[in-house]
This record gives structure tokens, sequence and C-alpha cells, in this order.
């Protein structure tokens, strides 16, 4: 396996080498976000048909079986060449995949090769009136003969103006304690009655999507798992997701940590000097760069364990604050080197990754990570609780 | 050793002999006793090996790694282990080993006998740094004719019982390293906030050190010293990390049993995310501290060595102070008294961030690295 393994390192690298798309970034911020999304099938497509989109996968779902390693072999190489990661696709790739190959039918698996082929799903989760209370959700699906009916609103959807697929959550049962009545559904977004409009957001553009249901028939045999079991399923996600993903972001960190400090070396001061000799700016540099040292050693860390023990545990939660806070510190001192340039309107703002170097747009979208996912408040309790063992709130 | 198996295995003995020894709970006794640190236990250190992990075994040590010695620091630091163990066993050993592997053949025979009483626990060490303009003491000669100490170095945290103490003076070519008995100077004991290490000012007048007694000189001092320095901040910063589980530890605890309002603090979100950011900042710091002595152990790009050790050692100290301070704000009023050891937490926190240089120093010595390097040329003319 370790030969297989080294041998796959050198292929994807060589691969990447030749194939990796040159000025993806400059090409996305220029393009419109309908052009944006189709260059990531693409890319999905051709990173697919290399064998290099899903490695990990076992051989039977259109994988090489390389697990949990072939993954990050994977993550790591696409890092170092600085080529894009299927972002809108996501969802797909991760959440949507890990929970058919879990608990779906094999009519609900034959859906993989979609998402093989570029198709995006996005999640039915969040409503207005269920966020980081999420088993509060009131979407009802309502059994009528050969299908459910269903009524009600999701919103932060990324990508749900694209998406082929929804991941919906909706409650069956009324009357069963709130974990307990939710169903897990798999809705096709062409739907009648089904409608979706982008949310503004406050960078400007509109990744996100709410989504609105209105007597949307949606067929007996797209219920994943049993009727009450959606809580449960949707807590299926590749566990080892968050784990990889680091070695993405600590790698863009580094890079734009150091595109940075390039930047204050041309940025003049009173005196002759630049911002890169500045007292003040090297030490906040310092202490960022610092934390990206600390930001890999702890994903290493939590990649070996993922790698012996097949389960990320509490690291996810810790992860995801101590990356979170630290892209929100350092993006507001780059910004801030900028000064008043920085300031100008970014109009809408394209996805190319969650460092795009526009230092003040990159701040504002920070809060999509202290916040999605868990809002980090969450997580915090997530740790006091799970992991430290401190006594649960009273909850409603 | 090597594998994370037997890693796991050193830490379960190092946790188990300190477990054994009680000094968390006896800690308070211990540093007002005359040595200030338990020597049956330093010699239980001892015959397991462990004082002698930075010595191969062909000087009679236990041949161990960077990371083994973080995983003992750990634990050490965790329980609030009185004694010298960073500064004798750390840094004086490992300029002691980098010496007589290159130094000149007459010091090589006081160097592997120094060695080995470190190793065997019959005696401690202490590295005075003499080579900055700030330590106070004037060393004049030259490696073939010996050399001569005069002055004062304040506070040197080990030397308090200290048998021998060794000297970095000169600079470029001229650097040595010197082996001087402490009977040789005088020694005059000084009391440390952290009640958990002792110090002493170390006086010279007019001392002589033999060429027989110069250990290593000109690169090789440069490199021994270097090396020391880089293994000192590894291992302060696993004692660091160590020392913020073991704060974290007694808060979690007091949360979980102190009872207000009818329940226990620990179920109010404040104390909650207090701890939860207590926890984030304990896993970091050990998974930084783990990893800088993997890199000492394995890397060999200079810059990069430097780099994530310094990240360590600041990441590490701050981590410390600031879990520390946390954990006596989460105790309330019994959280501040002499009886606790709260207090004793916080105290060796801020000694090891002082041993360190402080943040500022830190913080500099990272971004020359970062900065420096990344845009090419020193900017000498434009540090500010």
């Amino acid at each position: 396996m370790e030969d297989t393994l080294e041998a796959y390192r050198l292929e994807i690298g060589e691969w990447l080498a030749a194939n990796a798309p040159g000025n993806w970034r400059e090409t996305l911020q220029a393009s419109s976000e309908a052009q944006v999304v189709d260059f990531y099938k693409a890319w999905t497509r051709k990173l697919h048909s290399a064998g290099h989109l899903v490695a990990h996968w076992p051989a039977e779902y259109g994988g090489r079986g390389l697990g949990f390693n072939g993954q990050v072999i994977t993550q790591q190489e696409i890092s170092r060449a600085d080529a894009p990661r299927p972002r809108p696709l996501a969802i797909s790739l991760g959440h949507a995949a890990a929970t058919l190959m879990e608990h779906g039918s094999p009519e609900q698996q034959k859906l993989i090769p979609q998402i093989l082929d570029g198709a995006i799903f996005c999640q039915g989760f969040s409503e207005p009136e269920a966020g980081s209370d999420l088993a509060a959700l009131r979407t009802r699906a309502e059994r009528r003969g050969d299908h459910y009916v269903v009524n009600g609103q999701k919103t932060w959807s990324s990508f749900g103006r694209y998406a082929e697929w929804c991941l919906l959550l909706a409650r069956t049962d009324p009357e069963a304690p709130k974990h307990k009545g939710i169903s897990f559904f798999l809705v096709d977004m062409k739907s009648p009655g089904l409608t979706v409009r982008p949310i503004r957001q406050a960078t400007g553009s509109a990744e996100f999507c709410e989504i609105f249901f209105d007597d949307v028939a949606v067929p007996l045999d797209m219920l994943v798992g049993a009727e009450g079991e959606g809580w449960r399923i949707a807590q299926t996600t590749l566990v080892t997701e968050r784990a990889v993903q680091m070695i993405e972001l600590t790698e863009s960190m580094r890079r734009s940590v150091s595109q940075l400090i390039g930047q204050a070396g041309r940025i003049p001061l009173a005196g002759g000097r630049s911002l890169a000799g500045e007292g003040s700016f090297r030490r906040d540099v310092a202490e960022i760069g610092i934390q990206v040292e600390v930001l890999a050693a702890l994903t290493e860390r939590t990649l070996s364990r993922v790698a012996d023990t097949g389960d990320i545990g509490p690291a996810s939660s810790l992860l995801k604050v101590f990356f979170s806070e630290l892209l929100q510190r350092f993006t507001a001192i780059a910004a801030e080197a900028h000064g008043l340039s920085e300031q100008l309107d970014p109009g809408e703002p394209r996805e190319v990754g969650f460092l795009s170097g526009q230092h003040f747009v990159d701040h504002l979208r920070s809060w999509t990570w202290t916040i999605a996912a868990g809002t980090n408040e969450i997580q915090r309790n997530i740790i006091a609780e799970r992991v430290l063992g401190l006594p649960r709130e009273e909850r409603a | 050793m090597s594998s994370t198996d037997e890693r796991a295995e050193l830490r379960d003995a190092v946790a188990r002999l300190l477990a054994d020894q009680g000094p968390a709970a006896t800690v308070a006794v211990v540093v007002e006793s005359p040595d200030g640190y338990d020597r049956a236990l330093w010699r239980q250190l001892a015959e397991y090996g462990f004082l002698g992990l930075l010595v191969p075994e062909d000087l009679g040590g236990s041949g161990g790694q960077l990371a083994d010695v973080a995983v003992l620091a750990e634990e050490a630091g965790r329980v609030l282990l009185p004694g010298p163990y960073v500064s004798s066993a750390v840094t004086a050993t490992t300029a002691a080993v980098r010496a007589v592997r290159g130094g000149p053949g007459a010091a090589r025979r006081r160097g592997t006998e120094l060695i080995e009483r470190l190793s065997g626990g019959a005696q401690t060490a202490v590295l005075i740094d003499a080579r900055g303009a700030t330590c106070g003491l004037t060393v004049t000669g030259d490696p073939q004719h010996g050399y001569e100490v005069s002055g004062t170095a304040e506070t040197v945290v080990g030397a308090d019982g200290a048998g021998t103490v060794l000297i970095g003076a000169g600079s470029g070519a001229g650097t040595a390293l010197l082996l001087v008995p402490a009977d040789s100077a005088q020694l005059m004991p000084v009391r440390l906030a952290d009640s958990t290490r002792r110090a002493a000012a170390v006086r010279f007048d007019r001392t002589e050190v033999p060429a027989s007694d110069v250990l290593a000189s000109g690169e090789d001092a440069v490199s021994a010293l270097r090396q020391a320095r880089l293994n000192e901040c590894a291992a302060l910063a696993a004692d660091s990390a160590g020392g913020a589980r073991g704060a974290l530890d007694l808060a979690t605890g007091y949360a979980k049993t102190r009872v207000q309002f009818g329940r226990p603090i620990g179920s109010f979100q404040a104390i909650k995310h207090k701890l939860a950011n207590m926890y984030i900042a304990v896993e970091a710091a050990a998974a930084i501290a783990e990893h800088a002595a993997a890199v000492l152990d394995t890397e060999s790009d200079k810059l990069r060595r430097d780099q994530v050790v310094t990240a360590a050692g600041s990441f590490c100290t701050a981590s410390y102070r600031s879990v520390a301070g946390d954990s006596i704000q989460a105790h309330g009023g019994i959280g501040f008294t002499w009886e606790h050891l709260c207090h004793r937490y916080l105290k060796r926190a801020w000694l090891n961030e002082a041993l360190l240089g402080g943040q500022r120093a830190l913080s500099a010595r990272f971004a020359a690295g970062l900065i420096d390097h990344e845009i090419g040329a020193a900017p000498v003319g434009q540090t500010a």
C-alpha cells in the first residue's frame, strides 16, 4: 500500500504539473458566476478522467480504493501545484457521497456517477428559524400515496442556484421529539414548486441561496434510510473532510502571508522605509506566521490521528475555531496594511477560494468560516461538553 | 527510541514515575527543601535514562531524540516538576555533547566525564551564554593558552546547586565554550517567583580556565551553543504545553464540582467558553511543541529549524501564560490562594517565557526569518 501511495503521489504530481490551469484566479475574477461554476464542473470532470478526483473512494464507486492516506496525498499535491479545488462540488464530493455510500439504496447510489460528472448537490438544512438550533427545523414532508409533499423554506444553501440535487432535512412526524421526527431526502432541484432565490451577502456576491418548497412532490424512493432517521443520517459525513480541507487552508494561508509580505516591501512609509520594516507590522505578521506554523502542526497531528483511528473526534471543532479566527485576524491585518486603497467597492467578487488576495473581501468572507458549519460558539459548547465533560445546559 | 508506540510507552513510564512520586501534590513541600527538588526522584530519572536522553549511547547515555525529551518535558511541566531538568539535562548537556564531538582531544576527557555525571544524576550543570553585551561577564584569552573570566552574571536559572558552569564566550571564529567548576566561582543564590526553579548570581574574579577546559572553539563552539539554544527552546515549549494542560485540568475539575446558584459553575456558558478556549490553546501548544522537536530531529534546513522552534517557543509560552491566568480566573478566589497550585503554574509560565527572551524578542526573531527572507534582503536601514 505504501508503494501504491507513493506511486500515486508521483502520478498526480506530474499530471497536475502538466494539466493544472494557470492564472485561474484572475480568469475567474473576470468571469460571470455561471462561468465560474462551469469552470469548476469542467475541472472536476478533467480531474476524474485522469483518476485524481476521488482516488480515495472504493473502486465500486469510481475511486481507486486508496483510502484516507490517498485523499491526503490528493489534497497535498493540489495545494502544492496551486491548482483549484472543485469548490462548488464540496457538498457533492463530501457530504452527499458519504451519505449515499453509507445509507443510500442501490437506486439512490446511481446518483454517484452524476457527482463524478460534475453534478452539484446543495444542503437544505438551515432555516430562517433553525440555525444553530437546527433540530428546530419546520419544513414539512407529508406522505401522500406514492410520494411526499414538501412545504417550507431552507436557507444558506451554497450554490443552490446551480445545484442539480438538494440534500433535504424535513419533518415527517411533528408529534415526535424534535430530533426524532426528522427525515432525510434527496430532492431534484428541477421539481415543480421548488424555487431558488440567491441571497446577496456582505461581500456583495451571492453564493448562498434560499430554497422555497411549495407542495413539492418527492418520490418515496428518494427518502434516505427510514423515516425519523434523518438527524442521525445527517451526522454522516466523511468525518475526515475537515482535516483534509485543512491541508489546503494551511497552504493557502502560507501563500497569502508571503504575498502580503511582498506587498508590504513595496508600501512606502515616511522616512524612506517600507511597511515591511515597521515594528508593529512585523510583530503582527510574526504572530500570524507563528500561528500558521501552529495550524500546520495541528493539521499534521490530526491527520495522523485520523489515519490511525479513522476518526477525527473533537479535533474537528478545534481546527475549525483555530483556523477561522486566525483567518479573520490575518485578513484584517492584510486589509489594514493597504489602507484606503483596500476600501474600494469590490462589486460582486467571485468564488476563487477563501483567500483571493483581495484582502478586504477575504476579511469580510472570513465570517462565513466563523459562522457556517456550526458557529464557533456552538463549537466551543461541543468542546466544553463532549471533550471536557462539563455539564450540559438545559435545552428546550 | 523513535516510533509512535515507543514514545507513547515513554510517556506512560514518565507519567507513572512522576505520579508515584506525587510532585504535583508535594510540590509546595519539595520546593522548600534545601535543594529545591527531590534528589531521590532525580536519581530515579537518571536510572530510567531520562537525564541522558540527549547523550549518545557511546557516551553512556540513552541515545534518545529530542522528540523523547519533549515527551518528558511535557509531563514534567504538567506536574510542575521542580528542579533543573531543562537547564541541566537539556541545555548544558546539549552544549557539552556537541562540544566533545568536535572539540580538541585534551578537553574531550573533561567533557566526557561531565556528561557521564550529568546523565548519571551525580551533579547538574548550567550554561551561561556570555556572548551578549548584557551578560556582565568579561572573558579574555584564547583556546591555546586558556581564558580568564571576571564579572557577575545575574539571575542564572539552574545555577544554584550546579556543580559545573559552562560559559559560551567570544564571537565568530573567537567563540569558545568553557568548562568552569562551580567552586572556582562564587554562587549567590537568588529566589525566583517560580519556586520550582532555583537561580544564583554567578561571580567570577579573574577565574582562570586552562586550555584543557576549553571544550570547543570556533565553529564547533558556535554550533554547540546554537544547538543548545534550539533544544532549550523546544524543551521549554514542551514544558509550557504540559504546564498549560495541568492548569486546564485543574480548572476543568473545579468547574465540575464547584456549585453556585444551585448548579456546577461548569454549566455556565461563560465558564464553558473560557475552558474551551483554554483547551484549544493547550492542544495547539502540544501540537507545535511536538512538531518542533520532530523538526529538530529530522530537518536539516537551518531557517526551517529556527522558524519552527521559535514559533513553538513563542506560542507555547504565550499560551501557558494565558491558560494559567484563565485557570486562576475560573477558580475565583480559591485560585488566588498561596496553597493552590494555580499561581505556581502562572509563575512557571512567566519564567519559561523570560528564559526565551520574552515575546518581543521571539517575535522579532521570527519576523526576521519570515519577512527578511521573503523580500530577499535584510532591510538593515529599514528596521524600526
